[in-house]
């Protein structure tokens, strides 16, 4: 990796800069506050954001927006990263949209990124692998930029801490995620072997049925032949039977029906000699009522019908009369009235009442004649209808007679006719025979015939119920070897999947089994290598030769001199800055070999402490570094003779400006 | 001995290496200069002698060399002068170092005045001493200096000191002796009432005809050597001179204790922290030693003993004089995908179940990248392990 710019706007001292990093050894010279480590901080806040970097002093004071543009290059690729803060009342932010520019040969890519994704996909980019879920950038600030202020945490840092971030560094730690990862799957693995094991153990309970199922299959086959062979036979005997007792039910019902129908003439004939002692003693109690009734009738009696006719002659003779009677009374109110009048109401003439008189007086005779009439006639009508009513009793009573002598004569035809029934029956009776042995012998056979068939019809029952269970019991077994034979399949697929699976599991214990002794191998050889360097580099950074320093299966350094292990504070601060430089170098060093690792070094102030032989040793060191670039903050102007490029950085007022 | 000023009283300190460690070493070893200046003043020396080595560095920490000047202006306040020369450390061939800067400042005085090959004494008549003194310098060049030299000899009436950061045969201890450069006492410039002499840690004295001989050796030490030599008895401190005689004067800024632990046919794990004592606030020289009966020396496990010295406020400093059984280590190198690859192609090869013979370390690779697969953006970890799941079934080829 190498820088090859940065821009900065309104960044700490810097209001608008450009800067250009050309390769090699750069030194960023100038005084203390002139603004070299702020270029430092910002290339650092380019490429992974705001984790250690403090963004409110980082954003000039009284500017309200600021940027920092980063141009680099790595493998092949020049890579432009766009980051800009905003201040909002006392905070200052990063604004959510950063820009990544990619060129390469395939053209340019131009990407919009959130503050988080930018770090994440550079990460990827650089192959520094920093622990996602910490906002801080170890690996980062262990193996290619430390502020002077954190250079010797390397030294104090937390055993466990430092060596899990050089696991990270180097990748080591993917030692672990594989052992535990293989472990996970591992248990999931194990499940589903136990669960297919379980699934494939009936494999010989199935087969062993199978067999069962093979053999019980033959035997139903036998049997069901023997069972509709026996059937087949109970099928005829039971027709035999079947004829058997047809015939001697038939003769047994002859026998019946003969019996029956004797006995039923027998209560006919019985039936019918009662009905027609019903019908004699019914007859003469009728043949009582009606000379009963006819006595009642009198010996003039006129009928309905007759006095009828009288009435009517004699109501017609009524009215007659009635009607001369108004007449005359008509003809005599008539009269009166003229009388009274005086006057003819026609001719308008004087009447005198003795013309009239003589009319008056014979129709005054004539209406008491008429009304003797009326009144004999009245008389005559009255007698008539009363006579009329006695002759309707009389008629309801010969109506009666007359029904009576109708019932009588229906009475003695009955018993005519039952008479001639009777001795009809009697002849057919006469003619009938019937033999109670005979009989009796006939129910005997037709009972054995029928036991017989029943025996036969029970056990072709039994029979055939014995067929249909074996047979159902073969269409069970049947089913159940095609569901075996399914199951077998399906087990020998398992099987295959269960070989697969403890392959699966082998790989996975060896994995974990291994990868232990596969970390501790690349552990100790990045542990060697680091150790073998930061042994060189101290021995030639610090003028006392009787102290020697290596690291620990931990990565703690371990000073000794004259064989003593002595903590790190027991050196000199000079020794200690140098130690801490070592160490940083060694690093970088190893993991600059690792193709994917940036190959930037760069150093903030690494010689505080340093004597001026000190800072020669360093000189010489650098120069035998073979980083892509390293860029160097210092004021320690022996420096200067060691980079290849130095850009002087000068602070007027409170603003910074390059040379 | 020629003594013709019986009211000179010197303290002679040696090899303070100040800068030398840090942490509490570094406090310690500041607090043994200000003990010695401070008892210095108390047994009111006139003059203070330092043989070279105040600082582990020409160009110490500016911790160290504030130290150094609040204690040498608290002496000079007190009227007592400071001579001395580089030692082989505080050395510098351009004279930028620290001692310069304490001697521009009159904090110090430098001794050396060798010009031609002559030495010449820088004479102080109020104290009526003559000082004799070469810097140190690298490799023990000075040895052969020592030999060349001619001296400006001062009047006799001054009581002569010749001030040497160099290693004297006769001084040296039975360690050193034949190891290194040294040079006689017969090869020093002769004549001298007192040879204050540094370099070597190790204080020894003697008389030298008329002439007292004295090393103080190191005022605390610079290595874990010295810590290690003092808890094992080696005292610590000056020398001062008084009518004559030179005494000895001990200072001790810390308890240095010494302790064994032998591991000899245990192994690394049986090794119990807990039932190592180790005593508050001083400096605890640790040895475990012996042949372990399995595993390596770096296995036996002393990081709590660490951690509980701290809490402690003790300096512990370990020595692992162990040795494992031998073992054919295997060095691994190469990139991590080389070891990955010849690690699972020599296991597979040694793997009997069948199910691992038709596999092979490529495909192992593979299930290797699946299952490290970290989680997407917005995946919960039950479904990372959902997802893995069925990848790797798929690709072992299990129907789902």
């Amino acid at each position: 990796m190498k820088i090859k710019g940065i821009s900065l706007k309104n960044i700490r001292s810097y209001v608008d800069a450009e800067i250009t990093f050309p390769p090699g050894a750069v030194l960023l010279e100038g005084d203390i506050g002139a603004g070299k480590t702020t270029l430092l901080m910002a290339i650092e806040f380019a490429l992974l954001g705001s984790g250690d970097v403090d963004l409110s002093s980082l954003l000039r004071v009284g500017e309200d927006n600021g940027s920092v543009e980063l141009t680099f290059e790595h493998n092949s690729k020049i890579y432009t990263i766009k980051r800009k803060l905003k201040r909002s009342g006392n905070s200052v932010s990063q604004v959510n949209r950063c820009e990544l520019y990619i060129e390469s040969e395939k053209g340019t890519q131009h990407e919009i990124l959130s503050p988080q994704e930018l770090k994440f996909r550079l990460l990827s980019e650089l192959g520094l692998r920093e622990n996602v879920n910490r906002s801080k950038s170890s690996v980062f600030r262990y193996s290619v930029y430390t502020p002077q202020e954190e250079m010797k945490k390397i030294l104090y840092e937390d055993p466990k801490d430092r060596k899990e971030t050089i696991r990270r560094i180097f990748g080591v730690d993917k030692y672990a995620v594989i052992s535990n990862t293989a472990s996970e799957i591992r248990r999931g693995v194990s499940k589903d072997i136990k669960y297919l094991e379980e699934e494939i153990k009936e494999r010989s309970d199935l087969e062993r049925e199978f067999s069962n199922i093979k053999e019980n299959k033959k035997n139903a086959i036998t049997d069901i032949e023997k069972l509709e062979k026996e059937i087949s036979n109970l099928n005829l005997k039971e027709k035999e039977a079947e004829l058997i007792l047809t015939s001697q039910t038939s003769a047994l019902g002859q026998l019946q029906e003969r019996r029956k129908h004797i006995e039923s003439l027998n209560r006919e004939i019985s039936e019918i000699q009662k009905r027609i002692e019903r019908n004699k003693e019914y007859l003469k109690q009728k043949e009582d009522e009606l000379n009963n009734l006819k006595k009642q009738v009198p010996k003039d009696y006129l009928s309905p019908e007759n006095i009828d006719k009288m009435i009517i002659e004699s109501e017609k003779i009524f009215m007659e009369i009635r009607d001369r009677k108004m007449e005359i009374e008509k003809e005599l109110y008539n009269y009166r009235s003229l009388i009274s009048r005086g006057v003819c109401p026609t001719c308008g003439r004087p009447i005198h009442g003795e013309e009239f008189k003589s009319k008056i007086e014979a129709l005054e005779i004539q209406y008491k004649e008429i009304l003797t009439k009326l009144s004999e006639a009245d008389e005559k009508l009255k007698k008539l209808k009363k006579q009329q009513d006695e002759s309707r009793g009389n008629e309801k009573i010969l109506i009666r007679i007359a029904e009576k002598e109708k019932s009588i004569l229906e009475t003695k035809s009955q018993i005519d006719e039952s008479v001639q029934h009777l001795e009809s029956l009697r002849k057919v009776l006469s003619e009938l025979s019937f033999d109670d042995e005979e009989f009796s012998k006939a129910e005997i056979s037709v009972k054995q015939a029928r036991e017989k068939r029943e025996e036969i019809k029970i056990s072709k029952e039994k029979a055939i119920g014995k067929l249909e269970a074996l047979k159902a019991s073969l269409k069970n077994l049947e089913e159940r070897e095609t569901e075996i034979l399914e199951k077998l399949e399906n087990i020998k697929n398992k099987e295959i999947k269960l070989d697969k699976l403890r392959k699966a599991h082998t790989i996975l214990e060896f994995l974990e089994n291994i990868v232990p002794s596969m970390e501790a191998s690349v552990l100790s050889a990045i542990n060697s290598k680091i150790s073998t360097l930061i042994s060189a580099w101290f021995s030639r950074l610090v003028p006392d030769q009787s102290k020697e320093v290596q690291i620990d299966p931990s990565f703690a350094p371990i000073i000794k001199q004259s064989g003593y292990e002595m903590s790190v504070n027991a050196l000199s601060g000079g020794e200690r800055s140098a130690l801490a430089l070592a160490y940083r170098l060694a690093l970088s060093s190893v993991l600059s070999s690792n193709s994917t690792a940036p190959g930037l070094l760069i150093l903030d102030e690494p010689t505080d402490g340093f004597s001026k032989e000190q800072l020669q040793r360093f000189g010489d060191v650098l120069r035998d570094l073979s980083f892509e670039q390293i860029i160097m903050v210092s004021h320690e102007t022996e420096l200067e003779n060691v980079a290849d490029n130095i850009i002087r950085i000068v602070k007027s007022g409170d603003v910074s400006t390059l040379y | 001995m020629k003594d013709t000023n019986s009211d000179i009283i010197f303290s002679h300190i040696s090899d303070i290496h100040l800068g030398a460690f840090g942490g509490l070493l570094r406090d310690y070893s500041s607090n043994a200069f200000k003990m010695a200046i401070r008892k210095s003043i108390e047994m009111n020396v006139k003059f203070i002698i330092i043989s070279g080595d105040l600082f582990h560095t020409h160009v110490p920490s500016m911790h160290s060399a504030r130290e150094a000047a609040e204690l040498l202006r608290e002496a000079k306040e007190k009227g007592i002068k400071v001579y001395m020369v580089y030692g082989s450390h505080d050395y510098s061939p351009n004279y930028d170092s620290m001692i310069d800067i304490l001697n521009s400042a009159g904090l110090v005085n430098k001794v050396q005045r060798l010009e031609n090959n002559v030495l010449i004494p820088l004479i102080d008549e109020d104290l009526g001493v003559a000082f004799y003194g070469i810097d140190a310098r690298r490799n023990g060049i000075d040895a052969d200096l020592w030999k060349s030299i001619r001296l400006e000899r001062a009047p006799d009436d001054l009581f002569n000191i010749l001030i040497a950061h160099t290693a004297v045969r006769e001084l040296l201890p039975k360690n050193l002796a034949g190891l290194i450069e040294a040079v006689s006492l017969s090869e020093l410039p002769s004549g001298m009432s007192y040879y204050a002499i540094g370099h070597i840690h190790s204080p020894a004295f003697m008389k030298y005809q008329d002439s007292l001989v004295a090393q103080p050796g190191a005022l605390f030490g610079s290595s874990v050597t010295d810590l290690q030599d003092t808890a094992l008895g080696m005292k610590r401190g000056f020398f001062v001179y008084r009518k004559g005689e030179a005494e000895f004067v001990e200072i001790s800024p810390v308890p240095i204790i010494y302790s064994e632990i032998d591991l000899d046919g245990k192994s690394p794990w049986q090794f119990k922290q807990d039932s190592v004592e180790i005593p508050p606030n001083s400096v605890l020289v640790l040895r475990l030693k012996g042949n372990l009966s399995s595993g390596s020396p770096s296995e036996v496990d002393t990081s709590s003993l660490t951690k509980r010295a701290n809490s402690l406020n003790t300096v512990l400093l370990i020595k692992r004089d162990l040795k494992g059984p031998e073992v054919k280590e295997t060095q691994v190198s190469g990139t991590v995908e080389e070891i990955e690859e010849e690690i699972l192609k020599k296991t597979l090869l040694e793997q009997k179940n069948i199910f691992l013979k038709d596999i092979d370390s490529k495909q192992l690779k593979q299930i290797m990248d699946i299952l490290s697969q970290e989680k997407k953006e917005g995946e919960k970890e039950s479904d990372r392990i959902e997802r893995i799941f069925d990848t790797y079934l798929k690709l072992i080829g299990v129907d789902q």
